[in-house]
């Protein structure tokens, strides 16, 4: 044992002075009688209480002395030499979802919060720590310091968040050196993440035990096309509870006490088959599914997706060729992004020479003269798909690397275009130019030879390329899983979400946080000191000495 | 402390001494007829002349009828003896003046009807605190040395003192005690020989309330005011209740102990005037059980 602050003990050269006026304290008071033979009556005592007697204010001032003593001690802030939990630590707090769940009065992560405290106020003056909250990103509440005050605020900062662990996001500690020397990293977790026993240098403390819940894992609602004003919704739920459990799920639009439909559930424990459901005449809007019950883990009760109304992209083919139609027509049939246009369309596909209005377009096995090539040459030999660049919108969906294409020209785009695949002989294959307010993708090769047009990729090739020319991203999702960045925005809680003329929905939909069962996680910690200080022990026995002492005092004083 | 010689005190004193007369109806003197044969005025009975009788009782008229010598026998009229004791302990200390006063009372009436008075003082040994008087001139001498008196001693020694008493061959009489009648030694032994030496003994016991409980709590180191011994107590509520009890109990005991002996005896606070007590006193008939 050894002791923080040695210089408190000079506090026992009190203890002299202390006993001289304790025993002054003491004194009895001074009364003449005459009737001492009277009091002889009353005082016939045993010899064991006259011992007592005698011995008392000795085993008062004993009281009072090892009182002051453990005072001392306490001050002197004795610590055990040689252990484990001397080094420092990184305290890493799991605020994902799960860790919302209710155990009793308190959630798992003010149980992680409380022992996290614990941890810290047992630390030594000359131990540092760091407090990091994890879900899907890293926060760093406190960097290194012994401040114990600034430590527990910072444990106090970690609020309840509705993301999914990310366990990747432990990277970034890495990068950032938050694991600095001779420290040991604790994961406060409820182990409720993928990945949990695979972690290496991290001791986890396991906070909560298993619960009943039933949640949604996924969900999604579409506009279908072949029915008017329908909706799709397809639901998957989750149950930790031991037995077979009914439950209502409720589906509203825009509001909660809009109910539109009610959803029987019969879920069995674990992941339950997924489920599919029509709504007719679904307007579109915001729409939330909720499971009517009362669980652990309340977060993931409902879910929340929008139905968009998206005209489809209106695409004109001019071509004989009927692989063109087919590409558009699927697309049409399936989620509406294009269909085929009469009349004034917006892009317009063609093959061979580029005789159009339209001000987008995409060129197909180019022929003749255009604004958009400077030169077109004889065909070569078939080559292989090199993309320049992967992350292009055109190949967002598409992989076409190393595919076979035939039909391949000597072209030579206008300036400023860009390419985004060539041959592996350096032959330019795909371009996008703007010439003269007009644009245009050329695909510089015959999809029908070398039955490119067969591979599944040339449709999906097509759509991007519409979608990127008249400036309509992706379809949008009608739910996110929190946490996800959308446009530079992270949805951060659930619910819906409006960026300019953007809404979104956003949801927890993530089993690993709804399956709150955490029996399988163990905890790999070793021991630390937690718990109150011995400093706080001896405080507390001096206390309890001195009530001892002041009961005696009071008893002689008093009576 | 009020002078035991100043007019007012004297002035209570004669209303006192008015107060016996009105209820004995009489001079004590008359009311004290000795058994002795004697010369007195009343005449008692007849006896034969034997030499060496005083001839001038000679019953010249019956020896001229009867030619017999006889002598006519009167009633003796004796002054009566009143042996006031008071109790001179340190333990009577916060009531002396009171017991001074009692007495003072007393030994007034007693002086005033001619009887014969002594005083003494009991502590661990007899003082004589007032040698025999007779008549109203020796009032004021009893009063100043009754104010004279003080506490002596270390102890109360009850028996002792009456045995010392005893052997300073007093004449029967009336013996007032006035104490507090705490000692540990008792008291029993004492009045047992003033009765074997046919004394009428009346007790006055003079009570303080405050003796009687104890405020104190906590440890106390008690001092007996007589003796010094030292005693170190712890005080509750319980052990003051036990005391309480035991004053009462002892106070009780001297109550059942007089009234078995037929001696008198009359409790006087010193919160109560002494003249109301002495009035009392008188009211049930005076000094007699």
């Amino acid at each position: 044992m050894s002791f923080l602050n040695p210089l408190a003990f000079w506090w026992a050269l009190l203890i002299l002075p202390l006993a001289a006026f304790y025993f002054l304290k003491v004194r009895p008071e001074k009364h003449n009688t005459a009737l001492l033979f009277l009091w002889d009556k009353v005082f016939r005592e045993r010899q064991s209480s006259v011992l007592f007697k005698r011995l008392r204010n000795w085993l008062s001032l004993l009281l009072l002395l090892l009182a002051f003593c453990a005072i001392i001690f306490a001050l002197a802030q004795p610590y055990f030499t040689g252990q484990e939990w001397q080094r420092n630590f990184i305290l890493i707090i799991d605020n994902s979802a799960s860790m919302g769940t209710v155990e009793g009065k308190s959630s798992r992560l003010q149980q992680a919060r409380e022992k996290a405290a614990d941890i810290v106020r047992n630390l030594l003056p000359s131990q540092r720590a760091v407090i990091v909250s994890i879900a899907a990103d890293v926060s760093i509440k406190v960097g290194v310091s012994s401040n114990h005050r600034e430590l527990l605020e910072g444990i106090d900062d970690v609020k309840q968040s509705s993301e999914t662990f990310n366990l990747s996001a432990l990277t970034f500690l890495k990068e950032r050196k938050v694991f600095f020397k001779n420290s040991r990293a604790l994961l406060l977790t409820d182990g409720c993440f993928a990945g949990v026993k695979n972690l290496k240098n991290l001791e986890i403390v396991k906070i909560g035990k298993p619960g009943n819940n039933a949640g949604i894992s996924d969900f999604d609602i579409i506009r279908l096309k072949d029915k008017t004003e329908s909706a799709g919704i397809f639901l998957r739920c989750i149950s930790t509870y031991k037995n077979k459990i009914k439950i209502d799920a409720v589906l509203c639009h825009e509001k909660r006490e809009n109910i539109i439909k009610l959803i029987p559930l019969e879920l069995v424990p674990g992941e339950n088959k997924a489920q599919t459901f029509y709504v007719e005449n679904a307007p579109a809007g915001k729409w939330i599914l909720y499971l009517d019950q009362k669980d652990a883990l309340e977060i993931d009760n409902t879910a929340y997706g929008i139905v968009r109304d998206v005209p489809p992209i209106q695409v004109g083919v001019s071509s004989n060729d009927r692989i063109y139609n087919l590409a558009v027509s699927s697309f049409s049939q399936n989620n509406g992004i294009m269909t085929l246009a009469d009349k004034s369309p917006e892009v317009t596909i063609l093959s061979g020479e580029a005789k159009s209005e339209t001000s987008k377009l995409i060129i197909l096995n180019p022929r003749g003269k255009s604004i958009f090539w400077k030169s077109i040459g004889k065909e070569t030999v078939p080559g292989l798909v090199k993309t320049k660049i992967k992350e292009h919108p055109a190949l967002r969906f598409a992989n076409i690397d190393m595919l076979e294409i035939d039909g391949i020209s000597d072209i030579t785009p206008p300036e400023n275009s860009l390419i985004i695949a060539e041959s592996i002989d350096k032959k330019v294959l795909i371009y996008k130019t703007i010439v003269k307010d007009k644009s245009a993708y050329v695909l510089n090769f015959d999809p029908l030879k070398a039955d490119f047009f067969l591979n599944v990729n040339f449709p999906v090739l097509l759509c991007s390329m519409v979608m990127d020319l008249v400036g309509r991203e992706e379809a949008l999702p009608s739910v996110y899983r929190t946490g996800v960045k959308v446009d530079e925005h992270i949805l951060k809680r659930v619910g819906f979400y409006k960026f300019g003329d953007k809404e979104l929905a956003a949801a927890l939909l993530s089993s690993r946080e709804t399956l709150i069962d955490n029996s399988k996680v163990k905890a790999t910690v070793k021991p630390i000191e937690s718990g109150i200080p011995l400093s706080w022990y001896l405080f507390a026995f001096a206390l309890v000495l001195f009530i001892l002492e002041e009961i005696l005092y009071n008893y002689r004083k008093v009576g | 402390m009020a002078s035991l010689t100043d007019s007012q005190f004297i002035r209570k004193l004669e209303m006192l001494s008015l107060l016996t007369r009105k209820t004995l109806g009489g001079s004590l003197k008359a009311d004290r007829k000795s058994t002795k044969k004697g010369s007195g005025t009343t005449f008692a009975d007849y006896s034969e002349y034997n030499f060496g009788d005083d001839y001038r009782s000679i019953d010249w008229n019956i020896y001229a009828r009867l030619e017999n010598l006889v002598i006519k026998l009167f009633e003796l009229e004796e002054d009566l003896h009143v042996y006031i004791f008071i109790d001179l302990s340190p333990s009577m200390t916060p009531k002396l003046e009171y017991a001074h006063k009692l007495a003072a009372a007393l030994s007034y009436i007693a002086l005033n009807n001619l009887d014969r008075l002594t005083i003494y003082g009991l502590s661990d040994k007899l003082h004589t605190v007032l040698r025999p008087a007779h008549g109203r001139g020796h009032i004021f001498p009893m009063l100043e040395a009754l104010q004279n008196s003080k506490c002596y001693g270390h102890d109360t020694r009850f028996e002792k003192c009456i045995k010392s008493f005893q052997a300073r061959g007093q004449r029967r009489g009336m013996c007032v005690l006035i104490s507090d009648f705490f000692a540990k030694s008792g008291f029993e032994k004492a009045l047992d020989l003033l009765q074997w030496s046919r004394h009428d003994v009346f007790c006055l016991q003079v009570s303080d309330p405050d003796d009687e409980k104890c405020e104190w709590r906590g440890d106390i180191d008690f001092k007996c005011v007589e003796t010094g011994r030292l005693k170190r107590v712890t005080v509750g509520p319980a052990e003051a209740m036990r005391f309480a009890e035991a004053v009462h109990e002892w106070q009780q005991y001297l109550q059942q102990n007089c009234a078995k002996r037929g001696v008198g005896l009359a409790q006087a606070s010193v919160k109560v005037p002494f003249e109301e007590v002495i009035q009392n006193i008188l009211r049930k008939g005076g000094l007699v059980a």
